[in-house]
């Protein structure tokens, strides 16, 4: 059995990663399935409050990463060496994938519901910055002239950037916006019927998954890329 | 409308289990050249040694 595995995975045994990629898709499916098909259409804003339920999870992991980038960056200057720097920049890809995402999924749903694709609001323009921020982030390493330096510089940044985080979430009940109030954990107004939640929840989950395994796969593609600059002759 | 989310659950599903594949199929590349470039130093090393 374990032969017919390893002849059929080119040579290697299936591992954790490749598990973790086979559930990542199965979840997925399913929960694309919850979306569409079995949580109950909103009363008020119709079936485009489905963009709800990615939305939302995806700006959720936006966060989580550039908190990850925050907490790899103090590492960094904290331990040196190589391995938080990658984790930190790896995670700050992801977050701007994230953040790209949160704002494209953003738009789809505003204009049908606000009328607008944009307003340079409290909430939409600090997601905006927040998403220059962590591209200034990734960019910053490029005009440095040795790695260790860049990597000091990208941890400074990514240690400040991260306080637009709890601005941007603070945002609504700071200022006037177009944006609403959080849905769950907002106060007593905040609430979702169970079909709602348990669909909610499901992305979370099935988003947070995902984040892992790319973050992982991307943490061993920077890997390979410094190991290979160290082969390469003088 | 509401028979049209039939196809677009198929849509979705269609396009992320390719989004997923070719994921992997990278995952799989990028394992793969990690295990080469580590022999590659390990052999280095001990040809120094010697």
């Amino acid at each position: 059995m374990a032969n017919t595995i390893s002849a059929r995975s080119g040579g290697r045994r299936f591992g954790w990663m490749d598990g973790l990629f086979a559930l990542t898709t199965v979840l997925m499916v399913v929960n694309f399935y919850l979306i569409f098909l079995w949580v109950p259409k909103e009363a008020v804003q119709g079936n485009v409050q489905r963009i709800f339920y990615l939305h939302l999870p995806v700006a959720w992991i936006a966060y989580l990463a550039f908190f990850l980038v925050f907490i790899f960056s103090i590492l960094h200057l904290r331990k040196r060496g190589r391995r938080w720097d990658k984790w930190a920049y790896s995670s700050a890809e992801l977050g701007v994938v994230f953040t790209s995402v949160t704002i494209v999924s953003g738009i789809i749903w505003a204009k049908p519901i606000f009328g607008v694709w944009w307003t340079w609001d409290a909430r939409l323009t600090t997601t905006a910055l927040l998403w220059l921020i962590y591209i200034g982030y990734l960019m910053v390493g490029a005009y440095s002239e040795s790695a260790e330096k860049s990597s000091r510089l990208r941890a400074a940044v990514g240690i400040l950037g991260f306080v637009v985080v709890p601005i941007n979430y603070l945002s609504v009940y700071l200022w006037d916006t177009v944006h609403v109030e959080p849905i769950i954990g907002g106060g007593e107004e905040s609430f979702l019927s169970s079909e709602m939640y348990t669909t909610l929840m499901f992305s979370l989950f099935t988003f947070t998954l995902l984040f892992f395994v790319l973050l992982k796969v991307r943490v061993m593609l920077r890997s390979n890329e410094e190991a290979t600059a160290t082969l390469a002759p003088d | 409308m509401e028979d049209n989310f039939g196809y677009l659950f198929a849509g979705f599903a269609i396009g992320w289990a390719i989004f997923m594949g070719l994921a992997y199929w990278i995952y799989r590349r990028v394992a793969r050249v990690g295990q080469e470039v580590e022999e590659i130093r390990r052999s280095r090393t001990s040809e120094a040694e010697d």
